[in-house]
């Protein structure tokens, strides 16, 4: 795995930018997927959503700050193309992003879903959190991220993050006591 | 938190989302190839570059404007002549002050002798 100073060092210098952006590219694309996954739910749609984030970055390569973490600026990006697909999804009619049973037969329909009725259902209520909600518990307890490196991420304060993560952790903990 | 550990009892260790074979390992090459070309633009700290003739330039007009600025300067404001500066400024003061009490006196409708007057009446005393 390349370190972050040569891949910055390639990224810095015109003749071995590209090169180095390959390497952005198979050191985060894994890690980001996964969350992105987590926020869309079908692998294509997380495919497409993660190839315009990458394409985003590269974009606007020479607005990224070198005195932040590639991480943490890769991270915003993919939450923010993460985010802005589903409201798009939500605001069309004709898919019912939020129904929980629509949502949990689509996950049960889904090749590249391995997990039971319990899990798609679990699933499904999640979708329903609010977004930042639901993007403040996927980071913490699937990524296990700091608050101080997700307020940097989302924009928010620590605490409010943590607000929200105990309210997402509630909710979910009660759609398991009702649905025991 | 106990709702945490609940949560961690149910939800398992376990991803129930995959991804086709060799998905990863594709992903990288089939971006790179999707990725537009773009004037490259050096990256530096603090974020916008450059260049070292850019600075020179930069440096060279700053100085030019600094030079200009006091020539400007000592020609409106040549040495030596700070005293009579210095001076016109309370030469005007005392002018509007006198301007002040013959207006005054003028509307108070008073003369010298009213006011000698006034300054010697011994009755308030």
């Amino acid at each position: 795995m390349a370190d972050d100073r040569k891949i910055m060092h390639m990224l810095a210098c015109p003749e071995t930018q590209r090169k180095g952006f390959e390497l952005v590219v198979r050191q985060y694309s894994e890690q980001l997927y996964w969350q992105v996954r987590r926020i869309v739910l079908c692998h294509e749609d997380a495919n497409d959503v993660l190839q315009n984030t990458f394409i985003k970055a590269w974009n606007h390569l020479d607005s990224f700050r070198k005195d932040s973490k590639l991480s943490t600026w890769l991270y915003r990006i993919a939450v923010n193309e993460s985010l802005d697909f589903v409201r798009r999804q939500k605001a069309m009619p004709s898919v019912s992003a939020d129904d929980e049973a629509s949502v949990a037969n689509m996950l049960l329909a889904d090749p590249y879903f391995d997990g039971d009725e319990t899990q798609a259902q679990l699933q499904a209520a999640m979708a329903k959190l609010p977004d930042v909600q639901r993007t403040v518990f996927n980071l913490r307890y699937f990524e296990g991220m700091k608050y101080s490196e997700m307020s940097r991420v989302l924009n928010t304060s620590e605490g409010a993050l943590k607000a929200s993560y105990h309210i997402a952790v509630k909710k979910i903990s009660e759609y398991f006591d009702t649905h025991d | 938190m106990k709702e945490l550990s609940h949560i961690r009892r149910k939800l398992g260790d376990e991803n129930p989302f995959r991804v086709p074979d060799g998905y990863f390992d594709n992903f990288a090459t089939q971006l790179m190839d999707k990725l537009p070309e773009r004037a490259p633009v050096s990256i530096q700290k603090g974020g916008v570059a450059i260049s070292p003739i850019r600075r020179w330039l930069y440096a060279a007009a700053c100085f030019c404007v600094v030079l200009v600025g006091a020539t400007a300067y000592f020609i409106n404001h040549p040495l030596g002549a700070s005293d009579e500066a210095s001076s016109e400024p309370h030469h005007l003061s005392i002018s509007a002050s006198e301007l002040y009490e013959q207006e005054f006196a003028d509307y108070a409708m008073m003369d010298n002798a009213d006011i000698y007057a006034f300054l010697t009446d011994t009755s308030y005393e």
